[in-house]
């Protein structure tokens, strides 16, 4: 499913890379809010749902070629984390759902 | 003092002053093989999520000094995890480093020398029975 569709569909609010959206594949999703658990289990292609703002969640989206980061709750990303997820090339996008409904919908979707 | 403090020298190739001021980026890295580099930035966010901080000073042909500090009590803070293993693992996949651990607790401390070790056991290289053994012994 490409990335627009499903910031459409959950009228998610895109933060960087604009541009990528239309773009990006999603291959399948992943939600955990433990670096070294996305680096173990997350997969090329999968959107990460999560509630970490710190710059750190871009080195392991790139790491896994990760389609886009959901950040969840309303939760603002450092201004850091924007400048580089920008210069990376990297998507960000931004919620006010939780995980739990935001994990939920996607499922409905077919993201899995 | 409601504090956990955390601190690594060594006597390597150190840093220039521009590398030091970007260690903790985690998309900077001395490393060829990829342009992401996690481990001075993770350790400077788990130290930021519990109300500290790293500080690195560092020069070239010297070596570099690591402190991290935590707020103990802080609810993020994450626990220290299996340090026997951890420094197992760091002295049998360096046989060529020689590593001083030491930790100080309120009430007891240790101290773990692969030096030390070396000249007790009369051996020029230590094997992973011998780490595991002491390095277990003493974090008993």
């Amino acid at each position: 499913m490409k990335l627009d569709q499903i910031v459409r569909q959950l009228g998610v609010r895109v933060r960087t890379t604009e541009d990528k959206v239309k773009e990006v594949e999603v291959k399948g999703g992943y939600a955990s809010d433990l670096l070294s658990d996305v680096i173990g289990n997350a997969k090329e292609g999968y959107l990460w749902v999560t509630l970490q703002t710190h710059a750190n969640i871009l080195a392991v989206a790139k790491l896994k070629d990760i389609a886009a980061i959901l950040l969840v709750n309303s939760r603002k990303p450092d201004a850091d984390t924007l400048e580089k997820a920008e210069k990376e090339g990297i998507v960000l996008l931004e919620s006010d759902l939780s995980t739990f409904e935001l994990v939920g919908r996607l499922y409905e979707m077919g993201i899995r | 003092m409601d504090v956990l403090i955390l601190e690594i020298d060594d006597d390597g190739v150190g840093m220039d002053e521009e590398m030091v001021r970007k260690a903790a980026d985690p998309f900077v890295t001395s490393r060829t093989e990829r342009d992401v580099g996690l481990g001075l930035a993770l350790l400077a966010q788990a130290a930021e999520m519990a109300n500290g901080k790293i500080t690195i000073e560092s020069k070239r042909g010297k070596g570099t000094h690591v402190k991290a500090t935590f707020q103990y009590s802080h609810i993020d803070r994450k626990p220290l995890g299996n340090v026997g293993d951890t420094l197992i693992t760091l002295i049998c996949g360096n046989a060529e480093i020689d590593f001083t651990f030491y930790h100080k607790w309120p009430l007891r401390e240790v101290r773990i020398s692969t030096k030390e070790m070396k000249e007790r056991l009369g051996r020029a290289n230590l094997d992973y029975i011998d780490t595991a053994r002491e390095v277990r012994r003493r974090l008993q």
